[in-house]
């Protein structure tokens, strides 16, 4: 008798613990709230979740009669959150994906088809803009099998290119009088900073570049293989894509940076990075006045105070409070490079991500409608564009014609504004432009589109990334830091590109290449 | 006893060499709480520091007045409190009617228990238990499905089966029931292992966050490591596509703000340790021996 309970006993336990992938029993199908008001789950995305009853919300629904629920995962966890949420049934309906995630999301049936015609009737002014700033073809390229199940997001950063910063203070002190516009220039100067004492402590504790400036001189070899935030970037040449790091160019590159490294330009540490572990764009080392050459990043990166009483850029701010007032930096142009061509890393105003919705919101439905109705407002009316972006004036921005934040950047996100731009979609570029000082916008068009020879030409993700796409990135950074430090002879260059090619950099060439005659091809 | 040149050598170097290890261990930690104490600028100076070159609150400042931090806190100490008062019970109970052999099958018992250790469900099919439970957005979510550790529960079994039988026994004869055995002689008897456990169940509630960040929807019931975690990375600057006329906090102050958090959040843990250490290592050792 015993013996009979403890089997039973034991095999339900052990069908207890098969059982968990049962069905699936919670269906959240209420479409309106208690007041009629059309429900919608918005992934945000932004850094910290929205308040339940931010004001600033409360007034957009009451603008779009809808009833905004906010959902925030994780950004450092997302896909593996969204992931289990979308498992568990719950699919957000309003989503940000990435070209591969998009695809990836299509086949799974988890999106729901956007018709191209439903977007021109209810979205007019974003189908517009979105072919205005992000080409003709744009809409074709985000199809899949013909269908459109997603609205390409546009990046206003990506129309610029990366910037070149120069100790202006030490120029003069090694006796040059102009920022070094060309490669040979750069080299000279390079010298002197190193040779000369630029910061007249009586030693020789200076370098010229770190990573950032060595990214810089890559690029006026023509390419961006060590760039942010990836080192897979895609040159065409003669009707061929090929990766970067490949160019028979960046041999020569290579051959004068290890020339750099011997003769103590380089610091050393820059393979543990300029950053030193902070935000990409902070140039930790040249605020230390260790460098006097870096290109840490977009316009805004670098830039200067606009208005009374701000602070300026990041870098700005932190090189004034490390190294005084008296010290200085200037911005320079892109490097010309030996085959007189000259380039600076570009992002691009699409990179690939797209507004999409979850396949609870049927096509065609009211609740699509009403999704694309708040785009396409949020993209036609300024009034209401400068609410969800920048939220109330007076009390949560100042009327300076800069926006510029009467609150926290936590407060912010609480309110829910649209802050670093990824809780709605702004394809008006325009708008982004009027949110701005007029000043802030020259200093862009002044130092950051001077060239546009370098944006990458394969921007979606390839079937084989998650194979083989991280081993072949580390492979570049590794072997390009060994090639610079000397610790293997650059003669072996082409050894490594065969090595590359068969680390399975030869099926990402074949994929990008496939990718790119689909989209682009002749 | 006299030693030889040679032995003398030995034991110098010895020390040296253990001497710099541990510096090299301790610096690191070293790093953080002086950068805590640093100016903005002194904590982004590049080089070798055994001293900030001026004291600065500002750090401490910022984060003593984090609300997130605070809340951060109450909700790991009542996970700690909870989590721990629950997995040690459950253990127990289940850890000492295994450890008697004349359980009727035991062996059944404890290879159902064990077999949880090899196969787990996984992350999706536990979220959605959590959920169809309505645990979700509780604390229950964080304490409940890591009720019992197999393993924890395994070494406390192995420890009362080292405990002689006689013992048992002979309360019994004084008519002591089973409760009483085991709460009055049992685990009087068991006080190292019990801290031993006990101090890896604090210890990892303490440090979880995964759980918390699938489960958990409202920030202000978000565990501390949970928010130290977003402190610490989302500490990049806020200023990616926003107008840059105007900061919140420089860059340069995030990484005093940084360390102060780390120091404020892992304090009191470390402070448990040395309390904790001298049960920890004759707990660990018994359960391995007689495992």
């Amino acid at each position: 008798m015993k013996k009979k309970l403890a089997l039973i006993t034991a095999l339900l336990l052990v069908a207890g613990s098969f059982a968990g992938c049962g069905g699936n029993s919670n269906q959240n199908s209420s479409e309106t709230d208690s007041n009629g008001r059309i429900k919608i789950d918005w992934m945000s995305q932004n850094d910290s979740p929205v308040d339940a009853d931010s004001p600033v919300i409360a007034m957009l629904e009451e603008k779009f009669n809808v009833d905004l629920n906010f959902i925030y995962l994780d950004r450092n966890q997302e896909d593996e959150l969204l992931n289990i949420r979308i498992a568990g049934g719950e699919i957000p309906d309003v989503m940000r994906r990435s070209d591969t995630s998009y695809r990836n999301f299509i086949n799974q049936g988890i999106l729901s088809e956007i018709p191209e015609d439903l977007i021109k009737e209810i979205a007019p002014t974003v189908y517009e803009c979105t072919t205005r700033y992000g080409g003709e073809n744009l809409w074709d390229v985000a199809k899949e099998d013909g269908k459109l199940y997603g609205m390409p997001l546009l990046n206003d950063n990506g129309r610029y290119h990366a910037v070149t910063i120069w100790r202006d203070d030490w120029l003069s002190n090694v006796g040059i009088d102009k920022v070094p516009e060309t490669l040979e220039e750069a080299e000279e100067a390079f010298y002197k900073f190193v040779n000369e004492d630029p910061d007249g402590n009586g030693q020789k504790d200076t370098y010229a570049l770190s990573t950032n400036g060595i990214t810089a001189v890559l690029n006026a070899y023509g390419g961006q293989p060590l760039s942010n935030p990836h080192k897979l970037y895609w040159t065409e040449r003669d009707g061929e894509i090929i990766a970067d790091a490949v160019l028979p160019e960046m041999k020569d590159a290579l051959t004068k940076l290890n020339q750099w490294y011997q003769d103590g330009l380089i610091d050393p540490e820059f393979i543990t990075g300029e950053n030193k572990g902070q935000h990409f764009a902070s140039t930790v080392v040249f605020w230390n006045g260790r460098i006097g050459f870096s290109m840490p990043g977009m316009a805004y990166h670098v830039s200067p105070p606009f208005i009374e009483g701000s602070t300026g850029s990041v870098n700005w701010s932190s090189f004034h409070q490390m190294q005084g007032e008296d010290a200085s930096y200037t911005w320079g142009v892109p490097l010309t490079g030996p085959t007189g061509k000259r380039g600076a890393d570009h992002w691009g105003v699409f990179a690939g991500d797209y507004f999409v919705m979850g396949k609870n919101v049927e096509t065609g439905s009211d609740k699509m409608k009403k999704i694309l109705e708040i785009n396409e407002t949020l993209n036609s009316d300024f009034d209401t564009f400068i609410l969800a972006r920048n939220g109330r004036k007076d009390i949560d921005y100042i009327d300076d014609g800069a926006y510029t934040p009467k609150i926290e950047a936590k407060e912010r996100q609480a309110l829910g504004l649209n802050a670093n731009g990824i809780v709605y979609m702004t394809n008006n570029l325009e708008f982004i432009e009027r949110g701005e000082i007029p000043a802030q916008r020259e200093f862009s068009e002044k130092y950051g589109n001077i060239v546009e020879d370098y944006s990458t030409k394969v921007w979606g993700g390839l079937p084989s990334d998650a194979t083989y796409k991280s081993v072949v990135e580390q492979s570049i950074q590794e072997n390009y830091y060994a090639f610079i430090t000397g610790a293997r002879p650059v003669s072996e260059f082409d050894q490594f590109v065969e090595e590359l090619y068969a680390a399975g950099l030869e099926q990402l060439t074949k994929e990008a290449n496939e990718w790119y005659d689909a989209r682009y091809g002749a | 006893m006299k030693r030889t040149n040679g032995e003398k050598a030995y034991a110098v170097f010895n020390y040296i060499f253990l001497t710099l290890l541990a510096l090299i261990t301790v610096y690191p930690f070293w790093q953080v709480i002086i950068t805590s104490f640093s100016t903005a600028a002194e904590a982004n100076r590049i080089g070798f520091k055994m001293w900030p070159a001026e004291i600065s609150w500002e750090g401490y400042k910022n984060v003593l007045t984090n609300q997130n931090i605070w809340n951060g806190y109450l909700n790991t100490i009542i996970r700690v409190l909870l989590g721990t008062s629950i997995e040690m019970t459950l253990s127990i109970l289940t850890a000492y009617p295994l450890s008697k052999k004349y359980l009727p099958h035991r062996n059944i018992f404890t290879m159902l228990i064990v077999f949880t250790m090899f196969f787990s469900g996984g992350m999706i099919p536990s979220y959605l238990n959590v959920r169809s439970l309505h645990l979700d957005n509780t604390v229950w979510a964080l304490v409940l499905p890591i009720g019992i550790n197999t393993f924890n529960m395994l070494i406390l079994r192995n420890f009362f089966m080292s405990i002689p039988e006689e013992i048992e026994e002979s309360a019994k004869i004084d008519g002591a029931s089973a409760v009483q055995v085991l709460v009055q002689v049992v685990l009087p008897l068991s006080v190292p292992i019990l801290m031993t456990v006990g101090l890896w169940s604090i210890v990892a509630h303490w440090n979880a966050w995964l759980d918390c960040v699938i489960y958990i929807r409202d920030s202000n019931k978000y565990v501390l490591q949970a928010v130290l975690r977003k402190i610490i990375i989302d500490a990049a600057p806020q200023f990616d596509n926003m107008n840059t006329t105007a900061q919140d906090i420089s860059q340069i102050d995030t990484e005093v703000v940084k360390s102060a958090t780390i120091v404020v959040s892992t304090l009191p843990i470390m402070l448990v340790y040395p309390f904790i250490q001298k049960y920890f290592v004759t707990g660990v050792m018994v359960g391995s021996l007689k495992g």
